[in-house]
């Protein structure tokens, strides 16, 4: 049973996990950077038309929009540098200054700015575009350069004035460029970057389709297990705690090596329950009442007796027989059977057996519980008293409870009261 | 020795205080905005509606005629200048408006445009139309995403209704595209959470169920073998 719950909780573990796992391992989707630019349209050609045929006359060129950004001294020493690095480089070498905001035909990317200028004007070579922002980029088409080895960590243009030594960090580019290692097959740069065809820059946003099965299973594999686990838990434990209650009530308390001290308790307790049944009963009149008054007077005069005597344990094993069997007798008619003579305090006796005592090995009677009980086992259920040197099993002593059988052979109450002389 | 220090200290105060004068006039013709407006002005006297090139994807190649022939209505003299909202700062465009005017001289209606806001002044004698008040209140009956070319369609039509000083309260404004996508996205987040709760609260429903089901058998199953077995002896 316990194998085939073990094996069902793994399963459901397993179950659990590849349900919460699955989704990380799907490959995520991947766009190709490297797509050639769409056909724009017609008119979305206009500024790249004019760059390039701005370009055709002067290899440099900073847009009218930016009055301010190369001047003077700035923009003869761009110049300057052009001239060698086109010369060194033997291809043309281009610098565009120009603002190019997120809609522009661009979108706002310096690279994809020189691929659609290589595109119109047909001119390959090395361009070096920068923007209103002072972001300068360079992009190459068939440079006989190693581009791999340039450092592409850049100072970032300065906060307050953006443009402020734009010509000298354009001069520095192309310096930087020059100055990589020589290759034989012309090489590319930057020649990645994809741009949207016009109107379809803002991709609506994806719709948000519900995922139901995951948190389907996560409640159907893990909470609700646990929530069942729970709740049956709580339920049997509700169910335990209920009858236990009942069946606590029902069977009587029996220990079978009690102490002195403990058993005055339990005789106290068992006398004051008939006490109070006999008060909260219909009054005097019926056998109930008459045998449960007997038992009661027999057992009240017998722990009075008794008193606080150590030696008198098995006088109180009497007490507590006497007044349960009262408390018994208001509940039934006829008479009680005799308690078990194993241990006196299991109850009433249901059946007969064979018990080894110091009088003999009579047929005694017992309850059911001793009654199917193995040999071996009597010994620990035997109900011991203590005495002066130790706990010694009740039926090996001498005296009139045994002698009577605790009600077996002659009735109880009676004994009790000829035994401490108030009846003869 | 004291004429001396002075000299000195009247020196170093003039030489901290010149460049910051020179820069901070925003009407010196070296100032950035100072050269576009004379280049545009030149433009203007051409033809009184300049659009810029840099921003093709938001300005479409009739913009400028549709707004030419909007504003042909007013009856007033205008130049409007489309220009990207950033160029190497922010474009102040209510003063660059002046700066046009200033370059120009000729009295008459000014807007400084960008994709999706402007500004329109009136400078001058002559007919007046109450360009900024009329401005405002058509920028308020419309999404902020609706375009140059409707701002200055709505601000005609306002003028020609006189309801030039009736505003949209903020809360009835249109939406724009963009707000519209993001509350049925919001909407479509909130039903799937939803359907996710409820998916979520079936499945431990069933499960708890199964779960009871399960244990309630194995108990009875094991109370039963008990009881077998306590019968035999």
């Amino acid at each position: 049973m316990r194998g085939t719950f073990r094996r069902l909780a793994a399963l459901l573990v397993a179950l659990a996990a590849a349900v919460l796992t699955a989704p990380l391992l799907a490959p995520p989707a991947r766009a190709d950077a490297d797509d050639p630019p769409p056909r724009l349209p017609a008119h979305g050609y206009a500024r790249v038309d004019r760059i390039g045929a701005a370009l055709a006359r002067d290899p440099v060129f900073v847009d009218p929009d930016l009055p301010t950004a190369l001047r003077g001294a700035d923009l003869a020493r761009v110049r300057e540098a052009v001239r060698g690095a086109a010369a060194e480089l033997d291809v043309p070498v281009r610098v565009v200054v120009v603002p190019n905001p997120s809609e522009s035909e661009s979108q706002g990317q310096g690279t994809l700015l020189a691929r659609l200028l290589r595109e119109r004007t047909g001119k390959g070579g090395l361009y070096v575009v920068a923007d209103a922002r002072g972001n300068v980029e360079t992009v190459a088409f068939g440079v006989r350069r190693r581009f791999s080895a340039l450092d592409t960590e850049y100072e970032p243009p300065p906060e307050g004035d953006r443009l402020a030594g734009l010509g000298g960090r354009i001069v520095d580019r192309i310096q930087e460029i020059r100055n990589l290692p020589v290759t034989e097959s012309p090489q590319g740069h930057r020649l990645y970057g994809r741009l949207d065809p016009f109107g379809a820059e803002d991709r609506p946003l994806r719709d948000v389709e519900p995922e139901r099965a995951g948190p389907f299973f996560v409640g159907l594999l893990l909470i609700g297990p646990a929530v069942g686990a729970v709740l049956y838990t709580a339920v049997r434990l509700v169910l335990r705690w209920r009858r236990g209650g009942r069946t606590e009530r029902k069977r009587p308390e029996a220990p079978a090596r009690p102490g002195t001290r403990r058993l005055r308790r339990l005789a106290e307790r068992e006398l004051t329950a008939l006490r109070t049944a006999l008060a909260d009963g219909p009054g005097p009149g019926g056998e109930r009442e008459r045998r449960a008054t007997e038992a009661f007077d027999a057992a009240q005069i017998l722990f009075d007796d008794a008193g606080s005597d150590s030696g008198r344990a098995h006088d109180l094993v009497v007490v507590i027989v006497l007044s349960r069997e009262g408390t018994a007798a208001l509940d039934g008619d006829g008479r009680p059977s005799p308690p078990c003579f194993v241990n006196p305090l299991h109850g009433p006796a249901s059946g007969r057996r064979r018990v080894r005592a110091a009088d003999g090995n009579g047929r005694r009677h017992v309850c059911a519980q001793c009654a199917d009980a193995p040999q071996d086992r009597l010994a620990s259920l035997t109900l011991r008293i203590p005495r002066p040197g130790g706990k010694v099993p009740h039926h090996d002593l001498r005296g009139p409870w045994v002698a009577a059988e605790y009600g077996a052979r002659a009735p109880l109450a009676a004994k009790v009261l000829t035994h401490l002389g108030v009846e003869s | 020795m004291l004429r001396i220090a002075f000299v000195l200290m009247a020196a170093v105060l003039l030489a901290l205080a010149t460049p910051a004068a020179v820069l901070a006039d925003p009407g010196s013709s070296a100032s950035a905005d100072g050269l576009r407006a004379d280049r545009i002005a030149r433009a203007l006297r051409e033809n009184p509606v300049y659009v810029t090139d840099h921003m093709l994807r938001a300005v479409t190649p009739d913009t400028g005629p549709r707004i030419a022939r909007a504003l042909d209505r007013l009856d007033v003299p205008y130049h409007v200048a489309l220009l990207p909202s950033s160029l190497e700062t922010y474009l102040d465009q209510e003063k660059f408006a002046a700066l046009l005017y200033d370059r120009l001289g000729r009295p008459g209606l000014y807007l400084v445009l960008d994709d999706d806001s402007g500004t329109a002044r009136m400078f001058g004698g002559g007919r007046s139309v109450p360009a900024e008040d009329a401005w405002r209140s058509a920028e308020s009956r419309l999404p902020s995403d609706a375009g140059a070319v409707a701002l200055v369609e709505k601000f005609v039509q306002v003028i020609g209704d006189g309801t030039a000083g009736e505003y949209l309260p903020a809360d009835r404004r249109p939406k724009s595209r963009v707000r519209i996508e993001l509350d049925r996205r919001e909407g479509q987040e909130a039903a799937a959470a939803d359907a996710e709760r409820t998916a979520r609260l079936g499945g431990a429903a069933l499960g708890a169920l199964a779960t009871i089901g399960l244990l309630a058998g194995l108990g009875a199953a094991r109370a039963r073998s008990l009881g077998k077995r306590g019968g035999n002896r």
